[in-house]
């Protein structure tokens, strides 16, 4: 997760390793950006002392790192803090009718869910404080917002709201792919994670998808439970393409188009003063989306001729980029 | 591969066997009139409670003389008098050849080569399959059980399952027994002595069905069987089989002599004592007893059977399959023989000609389960990964096979070499080695059946199977120091001609993991200890009876390794080799110490004493629980006043510290734990002082101290997965290279299956300039499916490029590429490679 001046070309690169053979996502985000987290009734005192934890770490990547702007980063918790709301049922109507009316269609909304679910199959709710809404009456509120929207509910019992709130353009995360998953889940852990390790950072363009954080919090859920000895009690679910039944990250399939284009931070382009590293910088764009044009074409090309293509491209592109390095003296990103 | 889609097991489930088939019972001639019948099952009943007498006067009281001809040919066939049966039943028999004379008539035949006489016989009572009585269905039970209609047997059995019947239900039992059925068989016994307690063949059937289980409660069974019936030949039967398990050879002669007066001619008699020549002479001695059995019935195999369960108990495999080989040339329709060449040669390694035997024996009994799960298990290992190594062939579960071998080959080849040097032997090969996925197939590899719950691995001689580290839960076992172990078995068991006995192999095994590495093979020291305070453990002469109790082993696993260690202080590894050496010549366990030492056993003995009390007295003394009622923790000034009265008791240091943390005095549940760890360092888990203090540390951000808590934990507690995970953070965040080093090493070989450490080890190594252990590492990484695939690949490419592989490395850093094209090391490690 460098800070290198690769950044916006990153992105392309990205976009085009989940691209492969996959449908075309509307391009990244470049409106505003808001999220909205929340921690719902905290349960059992361990339960609470672990969400917060959770909470506080969330938050403060979003603050300290992605720089959200703190009029858009709306926390609500069991115990709310300074500058935090109650999660009550009320303050979530009252925050997302606030976001809905500042959105554009430009704008991206993420939502995050913390704490406990419940109840049964369809009717599955995430815990507020008091009263809660059912997946009907999350769905009535996020409709309105313009923009892109993502949701992550990291709870038990979440499985409903992959059907239930899912609409074209929308990424809809679960931590539970069956109504049956109803233990308290150690998905939120790993997804926070994936925002600190370079480990998460799959095609290793700096920056952390949503969907790299799906594929590792996965990741990371399964060797949890490995570990531990006992059966997975939990696995997570992504959705995207609207058709209202995601996969898990062991499955291929459309969905994680959108989510591999969804970021916390918002979007870089690479761009120099210097005008031999700029000319550099544009053969490094057209390099990456020449590899991308090709690896689309890999279903139609002998093995033989992809991979002899594949690597007069990627060995021009390696040499621009050393050119570019030692140009710009830009440090290496550090070796994990 | 053969296809076995009609290979489900049929035992208990074919009530159609009867259903479907419907004969009409005609009028002629089911055996004697009721009240007839009841006399001749009071003669049974008679014999089943071992009373000789009574059933010959019950018999001789009959005024039919189809019931007195029944009776006393009844008493004949106790009493072994075939002949006399034979003239009495066949009379009563051709009058009623549905009846109980047939029955008993065929079942002579049978059993004494008259074979087509016996199946005209039995076949005729087997084909009528719907009767009013349960009398009618046991005897077409018995007559399809003497067929080797083992469906139909059962299915008739179970008609009358619920009949209150001890010779009915006994019988079953015998079936059970017979198909490898302990757990039925002792419930159909039961279920004879609750209809009747008196039922000598129910208690014998108990004492032998429990023998390997629960030889308590075996022994006690044959006990009341002998209280009732001493001469019961049953009985006498089975005391030789016991006998045969022990040195000595004299008892079984003494029980064989005591069963051919009571009942002579028996062919399990004459079969045994081909097991006894076996045992006293090898397979040629085998001969001249396997003549007698034939004289007996030339159709039976018997002799060659029970002469190979012989082979086979004392290891001798290659003995075992050609005994069995013998046993299928006398009797190729025996399915028992047929399983037993099976499996014997499954423990020599020939798996394709296992197969045969065994498919075989499906062929003709489809309600053995042991041979269903070889078969099925032969299938599983259809789809193994077979690697061929050296003197080595490993077959892995393809989804294992990429991560383990590159473990498992260099461990084996490590094992090998220092073995042949340390035992002046080359084994006899290839040396399989199976590693299962699911411990249910080891268990079924090793025994053929499910269960075996305790045991990491087995070793037939050339066959190494065991568990692998996904079989069982994280840090359950070391699966590097079970390899190491059984690998040593293939020494001692080859190098003395497989004579060696129980307690040395293991002990010499349990020895050779603890050379390898300190902590293996001593996970028991504390319990060792314990018995040791209260001189329970068993010294070099109880060891052999030790090994013979499933709540004894463990402590003998580990006490005989202390004995070969002890061993090998007096006289080296040429002393044990020279030990092995007696034993292959024959020697008891008297000679072979005198000759390997050159020591009585009670010199060894004695010198074993004193070493075990200098090597663990002062755990013991330590490890002692404190005198005194129980103190609860919430107590903490009495807690504190018996540590303070008792400094050197590892107990009441631990009980203190841990009162002490629940009190919140940290610092001085510190000095309590520190000192109880100092007694006993083997403690071990999460409940041992060293966990308690590194988890204190921790939270008291001590990281340095944790750390060499942690360390100090895993010194001895090596199967601690948790710990080692915990210390391989603290490390890596400490930059402590050299603990990051050891635990990491730590977790690869405990859960070889966690790429995240694989990768960070195989950095480590790389860093240290250890290229080749790197590129191991990381290829793991890549084989389990590394979290980040470019990362991988482009690590495993700076390995390759550090060996000078180039072109190699270039594939890496493309691969790489392909995930993640403006990953900066990948493109780096493309240019370097091309250069």
């Amino acid at each position: 997760m460098s800070g290198s001046i690769f950044r916006g070309m990153a992105a392309a690169v990205g976009l085009s390793v989940v691209l492969a053979g996959a449908v075309q996502p509307a391009a990244a985000q470049v409106g505003a950006r808001y999220a909205l987290v929340i921690q719902g009734a905290a349960g059992e005192e361990q339960y609470g002392a672990l969400h917060r934890g959770w909470l506080n770490a969330l938050v403060g990547l979003m603050r300290d790192r992605f720089k959200y702007d703190a009029a858009h980063l709306v926390v609500l918790a069991d115990q709310a803090q300074t500058g935090e709301g109650r999660s009550t049922a009320e303050n979530v109507r009252a925050a997302l009718g606030a976001i809905a009316t500042a959105m554009t269609p430009s704008d991206q909304l993420i939502v995050i869910l913390i704490g406990h679910g419940g109840g049964d199959g369809a009717d599955a709710k995430f815990n507020l404080v008091g009263a809660d809404l059912n997946v009907a009456q999350w769905k009535a509120l996020l409709d309105p917002i313009k923009g892109r929207v993502a949701i992550v509910d990291t709870t038990s019992a979440s499985f409903a709201y992959v059907a239930g709130l899912t609409a074209p353009g929308r990424v809809v995360i679960t931590a539970t792919s069956t109504y049956s998953q109803k233990f308290h889940t150690m998905f939120p852990d790993y997804f926070i994670k994936a925002f600190t390790t370079d480990i998460a950072d799959l095609d290793k363009d700096g920056r952390i998808s949503l969907l790299e954080a799906f594929s590792f919090a996965s990741g990371g859920v399964k060797q949890y439970y490995e570990q531990k000895g006992t059966m997975a009690t939990e696995t997570a679910v992504i959705e995207d393409d609207g058709d209202g039944k995601g996969r898990d990250a062991a499955t291929t399939g459309p969905d994680g188009a959108i989510a591999a284009v969804t970021y916390f931070e918002g979007p870089s382009v690479a761009t120099s003063a210097n005008p031999e590293i700029q000319r550099l910088l544009t053969r490094q764009r057209e390099l990456t989306e020449q590899i991308d044009d090709l690896r689309r074409r890999r279903g139609f090309m002998t093995q033989q001729d992809f991979d002899a293509q594949f690597e007069k491209l990627a060995t021009e592109l390696a040499e621009v980029a050393a050119e570019v390095r030692a140009k710009s003296a830009t440090p290496a990103a550090p070796r994990p | 591969m053969l296809f076995h889609s009609s290979r489900f097991l049929r035992f208990g489930l074919l009530p159609a066997a009867l259903a479907l088939a419907v004969v009409s019972v005609g009028a002629q001639g089911r055996g004697p009139a009721p009240a007839a019948l009841g006399l001749s099952t009071q003669v049974r009943i008679a014999l089943g409670h071992g009373d000789l007498t009574e059933a010959r006067r019950l018999a001789q009281a009959a005024t039919d003389e189809s019931v007195r001809g029944l009776g006393l040919a009844l008493v004949d066939l106790f009493e072994g008098k075939d002949a006399d049966a034979r003239t009495k039943l066949t009379p009563i028999a051709d009058r009623s050849p549905l009846g109980d004379a047939a029955l008993e008539l065929g079942l002579l035949d049978m059993r004494t080569g008259h074979i087509a006489d016996g199946r005209r016989r039995l076949d005729r009572l087997t084909a009528v399959r719907t009767f009013p009585t349960t009398d009618d269905y046991f005897r077409l039970a018995r007559a399809a059980r003497g067929t080797r209609e083992f469906l139909l047997a059962n299915d008739a059995y179970q008609r009358i399952a619920t009949a209150p019947r001890a010779d009915i239900q006994s019988e079953w039992g015998d079936l059970f027994l017979e198909r490898h059925r302990p757990g039925d068989a002792v419930t159909s016994y039961t279920k004879a002595l609750e209809a009747d307690d008196r039922w000598v063949p129910a208690m014998i059937g108990i004492a032998r069905a429990l023998a390997d289980e629960d030889g308590e409660a075996s022994a006690q069974m044959r006990d009341k069987a002998a209280g009732q019936a001493p001469n019961h030949p049953d009985l006498l039967l089975l005391m030789a089989e016991r006998e045969l398990e022990s040195e000595d050879s004299t008892p079984v002669v003494t029980a064989l002599d005591r069963l051919a007066k009571v009942k002579p001619n028996t062919i399990e008699e004459a079969a045994m004592r081909a097991a006894l020549a076996y045992k006293d002479g090898g397979v040629a001695a085998v001969e001249p007893a396997a003549a007698r059995v034939r004289e007996l019935n030339p159709v039976s195999a018997l002799a060659y059977r029970y002469a190979g369960e012989q082979a086979a108990r004392a290891y001798r495999f290659d003995d075992a399959a050609a005994l069995a080989k013998k046993a299928v040339a006398a009797d190729r329709d025996d399915p028992l023989a047929q399983f037993d060449l099976g499996l014997y040669l499954m423990r020599t390694g020939d798996e394709p000609g296992a197969r045969v035997a065994l498919e075989t024996s499906w062929d003709i009994d489809k309600s053995a389960v042991m041979t269903k799960n070889l078969l099925d298990l032969l299938d599983t290992l259809d789809k193994f990964v077979v690697v061929p190594h050296g003197d080595f062939i490993f077959k892995f579960s393809k989804e294992e096979a990429a991560v383990l071998q590159a473990y498992a080959l260099p461990l084996a080849d490590a094992a090998y070499a220092q073995y042949t040097v340390r035992y002046g032997l080359r084994p006899q090969g290839p040396i399989l080695v199976e590693i299962f996925p699911e411990h249910d197939d080891f268990a079924v590899r090793t025994l053929g059946l499910p269960g075996l719950e305790g045991a990491l691995g087995s070793c037939f001689g050339r066959v190494v199977s065991m568990d692998s580290p996904r079989a069982r839960p994280q840090g359950d076992f070391s699966w590097h120091a079970t390899l190491w172990h059984e690998l040593a078995h293939v020494f001692s068991l080859q190098l003395s001609e497989y004579r060696v006995p129980r307690w040395l192999t293991e002990g010499i095994s349990g020895y050779e993991e603890h050379r390898r590495q300190a902590a293996w093979g001593r996970e028991m020291a504390l319990e060792y200890a314990r018995a040791l305070g209260a001189n329970k453990h068993f010294g070099v002469k109880k060891l052999p009876e030790a090994f013979k109790h499933p709540e004894t082993l463990s402590l003998a696993y580990f006490e005989a390794s202390l004995v070969v260690e002890h061993l090998e202080a007096l006289k080296g590894d040429a002393g044990l080799r020279a030990m092995l050496l007696a034993y292959a010549k024959g020697a008891k366990d008297a000679d072979a110490f005198t000759t390997a030492f050159g020591q009585s056993l009670d010199a060894v003995e004695a010198s074993f004493q004193a070493f075990v009390r200098e090597r663990y007295g002062a755990l013991a003394e330590a490890v002692r629980t404190p005198p005194g009622p129980e103190i609860p923790q919430t107590n903490l000034p009495a807690l504190q006043a018996r540590a303070d009265a008792a400094p050197g008791n590892f107990i009441s240091q631990l009980s203190l510290g841990q009162a002490l943390i629940q009190a919140g005095n940290l610092d001085a549940a510190r000095v309590a734990l520190e000192r109880a760890a100092a007694l006993a360092p083997q403690a071990s888990g999460e409940g041992s002082p060293r966990w308690v203090l590194a988890s204190m540390a921790e939270t008291q951000k001590d990281s340095a101290r944790a750390r060499r808590e942690w360390r100090a934990l895993l010194e001895f507690d090596h199967t601690n997965v948790v710990a080692a995970r915990r210390l391989a953070a603290l490390a890596a965040a400490d930059k402590a290279t050299e603990d990051e080093d050891f635990a990491l090493r730590l977790v690869a070989d405990l859960d070889p299956f966690d790429a995240g450490t694989h990768t960070n080890l195989g950095r480590r190594l790389l860093a240290k300039g250890d290229a080749p252990g790197a590129l191991v590492e990381f290829q793991a990484a890549l084989a389990i499916g590394a979290t980040n695939p470019a990362e991988a690949h482009t690590d495993a490419g700076e390995a390759l490029l550090r060996l000078g592989r180039k072109d190699e490395a270039r594939r890496q850093a493309l691969e790489a590429m392909k995930t993640a094209p403006t990953f900066e090391r990948a493109q780096d490690l493309l240019i370097k490679a091309r250069n």
